[in-house]
C-alpha cells in the first residue's frame, strides 16, 4: 500500500509504531519525527541503571542500522509546531514541512511541575538531559528529597540512596503508588525503602520550597515541617502533550481522545501512548494509561487501524516498576476495585494482590513472584475471578482455572 | 563480530553477526528475528525474550543470575535446563556460532 507516514514523538510509541506498519508489510514512506535530539531511547532506565553510575548509557530502544534498514527516517531534534489535517501538512519549526497520508501522533507528556520548580536545585525526570543533570548534581552531596512517592520517586529513591546518599521521600497521599497499588503493596515497599535508610514521610503534602540566593534550602510541608534539601526531585505525574493536536483541531480532554480502534475524528491519523486518551474495549469508558507496554501495544493497533485492518486495542494492561531487587508487576487496571484478596505472605516479600471490583478480578499486584503475575494476566484476559479462598490458598493451581 | 544463530521452533535458522557487548535479544529486535518479544526492552522484567542455548554454547553464555532465575519461573514455554533469558546474554567471542532455539511461545 503506497503513502506517506508520518509519526509524531520518537518515543516508545512512536519507534514501535514506525516498526508495526513494516511489520505489517507497509513500504510507503515512513518519517518519525522526535523533539529530543538523542537516538530515541528507553525512558525505564533512567531512574534505574543510569543512576548507578555517572557513565552508564541511555538504552537505546533500536541502534542506527535499524532505521536505515528498515526505511524509516528518522529526524531527531526537530519539533512539529503545526499540523494541517486538511491539507494533510506538518510543520517542522523551521526545516520545511511535510506532507501525510498516514499521521500518527505519540507525542507523550511533560513532568508536572511545582511552584518555585525552576529554583536551582529542584529537577524532575523525563528525558535523558534530565537524567544527567541529576546524575551530576547527586555526585556533589547532600540531602536528596523527593517530592512524591510514586513508581519514579521510589525507583529513585532506591537507585540514588544505594550508592550512600541521604534521601528522603515525601508523599502526599496516605500511602506510597496509592493512585495504584493495593494496601498491602505500599505497606511493603514503605517497609523496604526505610529498611533502606531512606526516610518516607506520607500523608504530609509538598507546601514550598526554601532557597536562598537561588539555591535550594529545603522542602517545606504542609504540616510545616522542613526538610533539608541539597536537590529536590519532583516526580507527580506528567500532563499529557496535546497541544499539537490541538491546535489542530482534534478534541483533546486529559489526552488526544481516541476511539477503540485509537483512530482520533480525523481520517488516517490515530493517537497512541502516555498522550492518548482512547476508549476501553469492554465497557466503551475513556481512559489513558502511561506504560510501556501501553505505548508498544498500541502501537501495533494503531498501525493495524492506520493500513485498514482495524481492531479495536484489548490488550491487557500491565506494568511492572524495579526498585533495586524488588520486582513489582502489575496486571489489569484497579479501577474501582473494593476488594484486596493476598496470596502468599508479605512478610516472605513474595506475594500478589488480587483486587476484585464487585466480584469481578480487577488487578492483581505481584510482588517478587514473576509466574504468578503471567498467570494473573492470563486470568485476567480469559475473565476469570477466582473465589477469594481459592486464592488464599496456597494449594490451589490458579492455572487450572484457565482450562476450566 | 559475533555470529549467532537463532533457530526458530519449526527448524528455520537465521545467522545474525552481533556486536560484542550487544545483547542476544537486542541484535535479535533490531534484525527483527521472529519469535522474541522482549516486552520490557531487556530490564529483564518480563520473561519474554526466552532461549534454549545449545548445550555446548552454556558456559560460554555465563551464568544466570539471581533475577534472571526468578524472572525464569515466568516463562510461557517449558523451563529446561537450557532455558535463559537473551537480554541477559551479551556477545562475546566465546560465543561466536552459538545456537540458540527460540521458545515456542513467549507469552
Amino acid at each position: 500500500m503506497p503513502g506517506q507516514a508520518v509519526v509524531v514523538g520518537a518515543g516508545q510509541a512512536g519507534v514501535s509504531l514506525a516498526a508495526a506498519l513494516r511489520r505489517r508489510g507497509f513500504d510507503g514512506r515512513i518519517r518519525l519525527i522526535g523533539a529530543e535530539p538523542a537516538l530515541p531511547y528507553q525512558r525505564p532506565p533512567l531512574s534505574k541503571e543510569f543512576m548507578a553510575s555517572t557513565d552508564a548509557a541511555p538504552r537505546s530502544l533500536r541502534k542506527p542500522a535499524f532505521y536505515e534498514e528498515n526505511d524509516i527516517d528518522l529526524l531527531t531534534g526537530e519539533a512539529v509546531t503545526d499540523i494541517d489535517l486538511a491539507a494533510r501538512r506538518l510543520e517542522l519549526g523551521g526545516s520545511g514541512s511535510l506532507s501525510f497520508t498516514l499521521l500518527a501522533i505519540a507525542t507523550g507528556g511533560q513532568p508536572r511541575r511545582l511552584p518555585g520548580g525552576d529554583i536551582e536545585g529542584v529537577y524532575c525526570l523525563r528525558t535523558i538531559a534530565d537524567a544527567e543533570a541529576i546524575r551530576s548534581r547527586v555526585a556533589e552531596g547532600g540531602p536528596i528529597v523527593i517530592v512524591g512517592g510514586g513508581f519514579l520517586g521510589l525507583e529513585l529513591a532506591g537507585s540514588l540512596s544505594a550508592n550512600g546518599h541521604s534521601v528522603t521521600i515525601l508523599e502526599g497521599g496516605a500511602r506510597l503508588m496509592g493512585r495504584a497499588v493495593s494496601a498491602a503493596v505500599s505497606a511493603h515497599f514503605h517497609a523496604v525503602h526505610a529498611g533502606w535508610g531512606i526516610s518516607v514521610h506520607c500523608g504530609d503534602p509538598f507546601a514550598r520550597f526554601e532557597h536562598e540566593n537561588g539555591r535550594l534550602t529545603a522542602v517545606v510541608t504542609g504540616s510545616g515541617r522542613r526538610f533539608p534539601a541539597a536537590m529536590a526531585i519532583v516526580g507527580i505525574g506528567i500532563d499529557p502533550e496535546v497541544g499539537l493536536a490541538q491546535r489542530a483541531g482534534l478534541s483533546c480532554n486529559d489526552g488526544i481522545e481516541v476511539d477503540a480502534c485509537l483512530s482520533t475524528g480525523a481520517e488516517g491519523v490515530v493517537a497512541i501512548g502516555d498522550c492518548a486518551r482512547f476508549r476501553q474495549y469492554r465497557t466503551d469508558t475513556p481512559i489513558r494509561i502511561e506504560s510501556i507496554q501501553n505505548a508498544t501495544d498500541q502501537a501495533d493497533c494503531a498501525a493495524g487501524t492506520l493500513l485498514g485492518e482495524r481492531e479495536p486495542y484489548r490488550a491487557v494492561p500491565w506494568f511492572w516498576s524495579h526498585q533495586r531487587d524488588q520486582r513489582l508487576q502489575m496486571a489489569g487496571l484497579p479501577g474501582q476495585a473494593g476488594t484486596d484478596v493476598i496470596r502468599g505472605n508479605p512478610d516472605d516479600g513474595r506475594f500478589s494482590v488480587f483486587r476484585y471490583a464487585e466480584g469481578r478480578l480487577v488487578a492483581v499486584d505481584s510482588v517478587n513472584h514473576p509466574a504468578e503475575h503471567m498467570l494473573s494476566r492470563k486470568l485476567i484476559a480469559a475473565g476469570v475471578s477466582p473465589r477469594g479462598d481459592a486464592v488464599r490458598d496456597p494449594d490451589t493451581d490458579l492455572k487450572s482455572l484457565l482450562d476450566a | 563480530m559475533v555470529r549467532i544463530r537463532y533457530v526458530q521452533p519449526d527448524g528455520t535458522e537465521r545467522a545474525v553477526d552481533v556486536e560484542p557487548g550487544e545483547s542476544l535479544m537486542e541484535a535479535a529486535i533490531n534484525n527483527r528475528v521472529d519469535g522474541i518479544v522482549a516486552e520490557c526492552g531487556g530490564a529483564c522484567m518480563c520473561a519474554t525474550c526466552h532461549v534454549y542455548v545449545d548445550d555446548e554454547y552454556m558456559t560460554a553464555a555465563g551464568a544466570a543470575d539471581d533475577g534472571e532465575q526468578e524472572m525464569m519461573e515466568a516463562v510461557a514455554a517449558e523451563r529446561r535446563p537450557n532455558s535463559r533469558l537473551s537480554c541477559q546474554i551479551k556477545a562475546t567471542p566465546e560465543l561466536d556460532g552459538a545456537v540458540v532455539r527460540i521458545a515456542p511461545e513467549q507469552i
